[in-house]
Parts: C-alpha cells; structure tokens; sequence
C-alpha cells in the first residue's frame, strides 16, 4: 500500500494554531494496540522494510538505515521512541516522512486509515499522563470510540544522542 | 521568483566575477581595448536588463559605472584609483546581486555616494571628490586614492585572456545533476541486480543485451559523474584581484600566473579548497615575497611572483602555489620549534630541513615577527592542513633559501565517489573504509607471519620489521568500549595517516568498491567513528568508517597536540625475497626467472608462428615479435598451443618459448652453482628442487640487441610539447614504445615551468604551431635561459619542409620532423640522442687523455 501526500511537512510540524482550524487531517499508525496520529502532510510514502544497516553507537530509538529506492534514510523505532519492547518480526511497516529537508522512516505495526478531524473534539491533554508521552503528544482528539493521540514530530524527532564514550 | 530575475541573478553573479580579474587585468595592460570593452558590455547588459525587471537601484549604479568605463574605452588613462572604484562598484553589485538572491528585493537604501565618485571621475574630478568624501558605510571593500605607490598587478601571458573559443552550452541546475546522479545509482543497483538474476538463470539470449546494458550503465555513471566536473578556473578567477589588494595592501609590487586553469575537479571540491588557497597566496605574499628593496639588493626582479598551476596527477589534482621569495628560514622555525616545545629538544636538533619545515602546519605557528592584518595572527597554516586533510587531501612544501617556496596541495578529484574496502566487523556487518588511507591488509593465520601481541592490554601488531598499534573492530563499535571474542577476526587493515601507522583488526575483506559517499542523517547525532555512508552495489546501506577517528582512539594526537615524528632511527635491511615464475622447459631441471621481466603469458597456436631470418617471429598486438626457445629439446609445432612468456626490451616485446608453467613462488634466491653456458645464471634450491635461474639479460639482449642496449644503458626522457592533446596522446606511446621516458605537456610556458623547476630533459620535441608561444619561440626561450643547459630541440611541424627546417635551424632547433612521419621522428630522436652520448664521452676521453699527458 502506497500513500502519498504533499510534502510540506515543515508547516505542519510547527506547532499548529489550534483553534483555527476547522479540521485536521490525520494518518493513523498503530504501535502496541495503540492508535496515534500523524498530521498527513507530513507523510511521504508507506514501505515495507525488510533489510536494515543497524548503526552503532547511534540513540536506541534510530533501527537503522534503509535503502528507499537509492536513498539512505534513517529508520526510527516508534516502539523504542515510546519506551516499549522491539517486535520480533521480519518485515517492518514505515511511515516516510520528511523532517527538515531530511527522509526519515517512522517504523509502526501497522500503517491505519486517514481521518479528517474536528477542532471541536480536541481534549486536554490528560493531566496524569506521564512526563515522557506528554512530551511527544500534540494533542489528543475525541475520536469514534475512543481517544486518538496527535504525535508532535518534532518531539518525536529530538533524540538524545547514545551515552557518548570517555 | 520570477524565471526571468533568476536567470539574470545566475547569468550576472558568473560574469561579475570575471569582471573583476579583468578590469586588473586592464589595468596592467590598458592597450587591450577587449578586455574594457568586454566589462563595458556586461555592465552595459545589467543596466539595460535592470531597467526591463524594474531594479531602479541596480540600474542607477549600473549606468554610473557604465558611463565611466566608458571613459576610460574611450581613450582615458586608467588609474589606479579609477580601477579601485570600478571594483568597489563591482562589489556593490554583488552586494545587490546577493540581496535579490536572497530577498527578491532589491535592498534599501542609495549607492548616492558612489555614483557621485564614479561620474565625478568622468569629469575628471576624481581625486579631488575621492578626497572629499568618506569612506561608505557598510559596503565591502576599501576604495580608491590611498594606493601609493600605484602598485602594477602583472599577469604573465599564459593567464592573457583567451578570445573565447565557443562551445555550445546549456544551464544546469545543480538540483538536476543532483537528481541524475541520484537517477544513475538507481539505475546501477537496478543492472547488479539483474545481473545476480541473469546468473543464477544462466540463460544465454539475455547475456548479449545485459552485457551491453552493463556497460551502458556505466558510461552513463562516468557521464554523469563528468557533468559535475568544474575547470578550477572558477577558482582562479578572483585571484588577480586578491593578489592586486596584496601589493597595495603590503606595498609590494606583485605579479600573479596562473596555469593550468581548465583541469577539472569536481563543484563540491571548488568550493572546499577557495579558503585554504587564498590563505596560502596571502601568506606567499606577506612572508614569502621580500620588500622590493630586500628583492633589489638579492638581485632580484622587483616584483614578485606568485604562480598557482594546477594538474592531474594518478586520480588526484595538485594545486601547486610558488613564490620567488626568501624561502622558508629554517633556522628560525626550528628555534621556534623548540621554544613553542612542539616535539623534545633532541628529536628537534636531530631533524633534516624538511621536518622542520613541516612544523609551521602547527597549531598557532607563526614566524613572522611583525604581525600583518594580512597573515600574520599566527592562525591558517593548520587550518589549512586541517581543512585539505578532512577532504582526503594533503598539503606538502618544497623551499629553497633566496629562492622561494611552493606549497604543494593534493587533493582528490571528487569528494562524492571514493575507492573503499568493505570490510566485516561481526559476521554479515559490513562497514566502508576509505582506500586512501590503507597501506595493507595482512591475513594472521599464516604461520610465520605477523601476530599480534598484548602489552597491558593494548594490542601491537607486529609486522617485519615496525610495531603498529591496532584495535578491533567490533571494540570499537561497542557502546562501553569493551569488545567481544576476536579469535575469528583474523585481517588487519594497516593504515596510515600522516606519520602515523595503526592497523584495524576485521573479519575479512569482502570487497574493494567504488562507493559515492553521502552524508549521514542528521537523527544519527555526533558518530565520529563514521564520516558518511553510502549503497553498495548490492542494495544494502553501510556506513562509512573515518580512519581519522580510529587513528586518534590510538593515540594518534589531534591536531592541536601537532607533533612532527622523527624518523625510525636504525634502517635494517631486509631479507629480499623474489617472486620467481617456475617453468618447465623441455627435458631438464625446471627453469625460473624473476616475474619482475616477465610482461605478459600468452597461449600462441603454433600455427602462427613462423620462421623468420634466423628466429622463429609470431605477430603479436599488430607487430611482430621474437620468440626464443628456452631449452633445447622443445618442439613447438608438437602441440597445437604453446605457452610463452613475453619479455619488455626497451618498450619492445620478445618472447620465450616454454614447455609449461610450474609454479609463483617467493624466495629468498641464493644461486649456488655457477651456470655453465651464458643463459643460465645458475643452479638454486627453490623447495625440494635443483632450479635453473636463466639469464634474462642474454635472450634480451639476443632477441633484441638493440632496444636492449637502449634500455641498459639509459632511457633518455623526452619532453613532447603540443597544445593539441590529440598529438600528444599519439605520440607519446610512439615515444615511449620505443624506449623513451615521456612527459608531456600542452603550452610553452609549462615547458619552461617544468624547467625552471628543475625537470631534466635530454631532449625536447615541440610542437611549432602553439597559441601564446610557439615552437621557435620556446627554442629561442630554453636555449637563451642562463639557468640551465637547454638539451636539444626538436620541431614538430605538419611537415617538415625545407622553410621550416630552416626556421628551427634559425631558432637553435636541431631538426624538423612532420608530426605523421613516425619514422623520421624516432630516427632523428635516436640520432639526437646518440649524438649527445657520443658527444659527451668524447669530452671524457679528451679529458683522460689529458690528464695522462
């Protein structure tokens, strides 16, 4: 499955006028039995991976790089990004995006649908959450039967380099 | 932006700059109405275009400069501070020009001050306005008046503007090249895959049209890789200027050449080396060129040379930057040196010349005594080492005390593809490693070989005669530094960095590939351990490993520690092996020569071999060939094949008739019993056998006495001079077919470069038709020089009829040949040469002759 968007990932990863907006596009992603969203404009493409260069000494959160048709792009472990366990699985569903003039692939369980949003759905952000999730949530919309949450990119993006060697 | 503004932003920023050198060029020569004419019409251009785009600023400055270079067309004395405007109003447009780039816009505000200046000189009021007003606020560059004496940037002919030679361009976006390059390394894993594919199939109708598809793919590459190419040139335009605003600046008139300006070197290179160059010819021009009065009284021409030339050389570009000055002073480094404590006093009073001078690519080194705005805050000479070193590149001297100096930098042709070796850290991790920096790799499972050894838990390697530290590389892959099991990393990449030799213990070697190496993401953060990474031709992503991180995790100091090493202090000889080709040949003991002779082995029907006047001939690469028998007892019409061994004489092939290769064996050769007929050499014990070691020499010298005397007694070197490449790579291998040492080279003042830099010659053959100089003037050039012998001369004209012997004669030629009379030429070469020989050996019989007397 291939989805494409138009790439102007910067205007959307800057933090969002909230109240302006009637609604917001968002592609879903699935991770540990957890839906999250992605705002859509900054979605390049959807791949499956099946051969990664891991790189040493790089954060926990970077799987590796991957070859995306003549390209290097880095591939991030969402599950490692939020502190969960790695999947033991041999093909990897990523999410291409691209973050300040760079690809990088988001890699998921499984890639979802693409839902248009209401601003009036938007929630506050649940104060018990912990500092570690609140500090990659966007926001967090009402949504069918539950609760969606709006992953901030550019949290997600901001790793903190491997412990560097003496 | 507007298509329109854009190409005329791209259009103009590429002229401005020529512009700028021509204008002092003009200056120098002001006689050359082309050169003014020239920057009237672009400036004339920008003006008329200004006015179409709706830039009032940029065309108000444009008419004002317009209208005084007008002036000076028309007739009127170019000054020095007239020239000094025009660049300030030159660098106003670039301000613009910048600025529109940037904005789309022009900038705010009025070039008032500056237009006034430039109409008031039309008038003729110039210095008396220059006076009145104050310099302008925020405009780069100084301005005019204040230049005293007037100082004469000079430019040596080579440089002189060419009437330009149109080839049929077109405007690439770099994006485009970008993308098609990206296009073509798609394209190159796309045809590696199939070929796996193809293989694997082994269906024979796909193997014609994939090997034409492969070979397809990878012109296409060289192509490609090609289009990214840039004439240095580029680089060369702004120097003329910078070296004018040296002489006022120092006060010392100077002179600048440059040669060599359209080799190419890839865009991204250009741009990495401008800094470090223009650091180089200000500190020639600060330190190395002597006062004029310093210069007179060492009897020197007033003004100083600067000379930057560049050129290929075996994958690499050298830029070369030369000045005619005092030379380094060694004395006073070396007491630096030691004040400045960069390496122990004695390893200091022990180095030669040369390391010393190495010492000023220290950190904040600086010799000169009076600090210069120019180049004398002791910071540069490092952080050019350090910058050229970071592109793979190197920087080296040569000086020469009262003489002048020349820097030396080496730098590679393109940044984006690189020779690598893939090596294996863990089994199936794979890594790049930059071919540049190995030296070897040595396997440790041979017995006997280098093994490595544990001293307080730093391992050594120890290989022949030198201890080289190591590290593994899966230790240095590790998050805490420790590593795991080695017994299975058994290959040591040996490197070496500067003076410094450590060695990297992997797995294996998998492959040495060409890789194009990109950027790391920046997610990756700061992995100094990797400069980049690269896909290689199997699809898969590797990172590229930095030997100079390794070299530092081995103590190697970082730049700021410099040090120079002092040399390995005992030099012991090593046991010198041979590598031996074993053959048998007829009945006998088997037979050996060293491989070193042997050229070629070809598989020849004997069909085709024929007798010719006393020896049996075979036609080989479109000539025919000698061939000897090594033993007696060999019939070579016996078998339909027979194998030979093909021997170089002199540039001419021979052959030798065998029975069957044995063996390649390396040996320590220690010839026991003295042979008993002139081929053989000798009896020796390779392994368990009894070995005749033949006399390479004696069937040389049978098959081909002459090519052979000539490859034993001297191979002359020629230097062939032709600015059609096209003569040059005919006859070149012509030359050195038949014995000669060759260079070659495409102008005369690069012949008379290469001389005055000390290149020895026996002969010279140039070409009489040159642009800028021709033959008979680079004759009359070489022989009338003082400084050295000039070795005979030889024309190569398109015929050699009688005017133009006659003309060669007249400029001290020894002879004329046509350039297509391949013939004539070799014969009057030989005959030139031989001449000399004999010439001078009858200098050294008279001599003896007269001292028994």
């Amino acid at each position: 499955m291939t989805i494409s968007a138009t790439p102007s990932a910067r205007a959307i990863l800057a933090p969002v006028v909230q109240r302006a907006v009637a609604t917001t596009r968002i592609f879903t992603v699935r991770v540990a039995d957890e839906t999250f969203g992605i705002p859509v404009a900054a979605v390049h493409t959807v791949f499956m991976i099946d051969r990664l260069s891991p790189v040493p000494l790089a954060p926990v959160a970077v799987m590796g790089l991957v070859n995306l048709r003549g390209r290097i792009v880095t591939a991030l472990s969402l599950r490692r990004r939020l502190g969960l366990a790695e999947l033991n699985v041999s093909t990897r569903v990523a999410i291409v995006m691209e973050y300040e003039g760079e690809m990088l692939a988001l890699v998921v369980d499984e890639a979802g649908d693409v839902i248009d949003l209401d601003a009036h759905d938007q929630i506050e952000l649940p104060r018990h959450m912990t500092a570690s999730r609140a500090a990659v949530t966007q926001a967090v919309y009402r949504y069918a039967r539950g609760l969606l949450s709006i992953l901030d990119m550019t949290a997600i993006y901001a790793l903190t380099p491997a412990i560097s060697q003496s | 932006m507007d298509d329109l503004l854009k190409e005329f932003l791209t259009e103009t920023s590429d002229h401005i700059e020529a512009a700028g050198s021509q204008i002092v060029l003009f200056e120098r020569d002001p006689s050359n109405a082309q050169l003014i004419a020239g920057i009237f019409r672009l400036v004339h251009t920008i003006k008329g275009t200004c006015g179409f785009l709706g830039l009032p600023r940029l065309s108000r400055l444009a008419h004002a400069a317009e209208a005084m270079i007008s002036h000076l067309r028309d007739g009127g004395r170019p000054e020095t501070s007239h020239v000094s405007l025009i660049l300030t109003a030159i660098d106003q447009v670039k301000f613009i020009i910048a600025e529109l780039e940037r904005t789309g816009a022009e900038p705010e505000g009025e070039d008032t001050e500056l237009i006034a200046r430039l109409t008031a000189v039309r008038k003729g009021e110039a210095e008396a306005v220059v006076a009145a007003i104050p310099p302008l606020d925020g405009e780069p560059a100084e301005v005019a008046g204040e230049i005293n004496p007037p100082m004469a940037v000079t430019d040596v002919p080579v440089t002189a503007p060419e009437p330009a030679a149109r080839h049929e361009t077109v405007r690439v976006s770099v994006d485009t090249l970008e993308r098609m390059m990206m296009l073509v390394s798609e394209l190159v894993l796309t045809r590696n895959q199939l070929l796996d594919i193809v293989r694997r199939r082994d269906d024979e109708t796909l193997n014609q049209p994939l090997i034409r598809l492969s070979s397809l793919t990878s012109d296409l590459q060289d192509s490609v890789m090609r289009s990214r190419m840039q004439p240095v040139g580029r680089l060369f335009a702004g120097l003329p200027r910078l070296v004018r605003e040296l002489a006022s600046e120092l006060g010392k008139p100077l002179q600048l050449a440059t040669l060599g300006a359209e080799t190419e070197v890839d865009r991204q290179i250009i741009e990495l080396i401008r800094d470090p160059l223009t650091h180089l010819i200000r500190n020639c021009a600060d330190h190395g060129i002597e006062p004029p009065a310093e210069r007179a009284a060492a009897r020197k021409a007033e003004t100083g040379t600067i000379r930057v030339s560049a050129s290929h050389e075996a994958g690499q570009i050298i830029i070369e930057i030369y000045d005619d000055g005092r030379g380094l002073d060694v004395g006073r480094i070396r007491a630096k040196a030691m004040a400045m404590r960069l390496a122990p006093e004695a390893d200091i009073a022990r180095m030669n010349d040369e390391e010393i001078c190495r010492f000023i690519f220290a950190p904040g080194f600086s010799t000169a005594s009076a600090v210069t705005s120019v180049s004398g805050r002791g910071v540069g000479m490092d952080v050019v080492r350090e910058n050229l070193e970071a592109l793979g590149g190197s920087v080296a001297l040569s000086t020469t005390a009262g003489q002048g100096t020349s820097f030396f930098l080496k730098i590679p042709l393109t940044l984006a593809i690189a020779p690598a070796l893939i090596i294996e850290g863990e089994p199936g991790q794979r890594f790049a490693l930059p071919q540049h920096w190995v030296v070897e790799v040595v396997g440790l499972d041979e017995a006997g070989g280098p093994s490595i050894e544990w001293v307080q838990g730093a391992s050594l390697l120890r290989l022949r005669e030198a201890v080289i530290p190591v590290i593994n590389l899966c230790e240095l892959l590790m998050q805490d530094g420790k590593g795991a099991a080695t017994s299975s990393c058994d290959r040591i990449v040996v490197m070496r960095l500067r003076d410094f030799t450590f060695g990297l213990r992997v797995r294996g070697v998998a492959d040495v590939q060409e890789v194009v190496v990109k950027p790391l993401g920046s997610l990756l953060g700061p992995l100094p351990l990797f400069s980049g990474n690269t896909i290689l031709g199997d699809g898969a992503v590797v990172l590229i490993l930095n030997p100079g991180e390794i070299a530092q995790r081995l103590g190697l100091e970082r730049v700021s520690d410099f040090r120079v090493h002092a040399r390995a202090e005992e030099f012991v000889i090593p046991a010198t092996r041979t590598r031996m080709i074993l053959f048998s040949a007829g009945p006998g003991p088997l037979k050996c020569l060293p491989l070193s002779v042997i050229s070629r082995v070809e598989q020849f029907d004997t069909a085709i071999i024929q007798k010719g006047d006393n020896c049996l001939v075979v036609p080989f690469q479109g000539r025919l060939m000698p061939l000897l028998m090594v033993g007696d007892g060999i019939d070579p019409t016996a078998a339909p094949q027979c194998p030979v061994l093909v021997m170089a004489v002199g540039g001419e092939p021979m052959g030798l008739i065998i029975s069957a290769i044995v063996d390649i064996v390396d040996v320590e050769l220690d010839i026991e019993i003295a042979g008993h007929n002139d081929r053989v050499l000798g009896m020796a014990q390779i392994g368990d056998a009894a070995v005749e070691v033949l006399d390479g020499a004696w069937f040389m010298n049978n098959a081909r006495p002459q090519a052979f005397a000539r490859g034993q007694v001297k191979r002359f070197h020629v230097l062939l001079v032709d600015d059609k490449s096209f003569f040059l790579d005919m006859l070149s291998p012509v030359l050195s077919v038949a014995g000669y040492d060759v260079t070659t080279t495409d102008s005369a003042a690069q012949a008379i470069m290469l001389m005055e830099r000390g290149a020895k010659f026996e002969a010279i053959i140039t070409d009489t038709d040159m642009p800028d100089m021709d033959g008979y003037a680079l004759a009359r050039t070489l022989i009338a020089d003082q400084r050295w012998t000039c070795p005979p001369i030889l024309a190569l004209a398109s015929y050699a009829g009688p005017i133009i012997q006659q003309a060669a004669k007249a400029s001290g030629m020894v002879t004329a040949v046509g350039k297509f009379d391949r013939r004539a030429l070799l014969k009057s070469l030989s005959d030139v040469l031989d001449q000399a020989t004999i010439a001078k050996q009858t200098i050294e019989t008279d001599l003896i002759a007269r001292l028994h007397t």
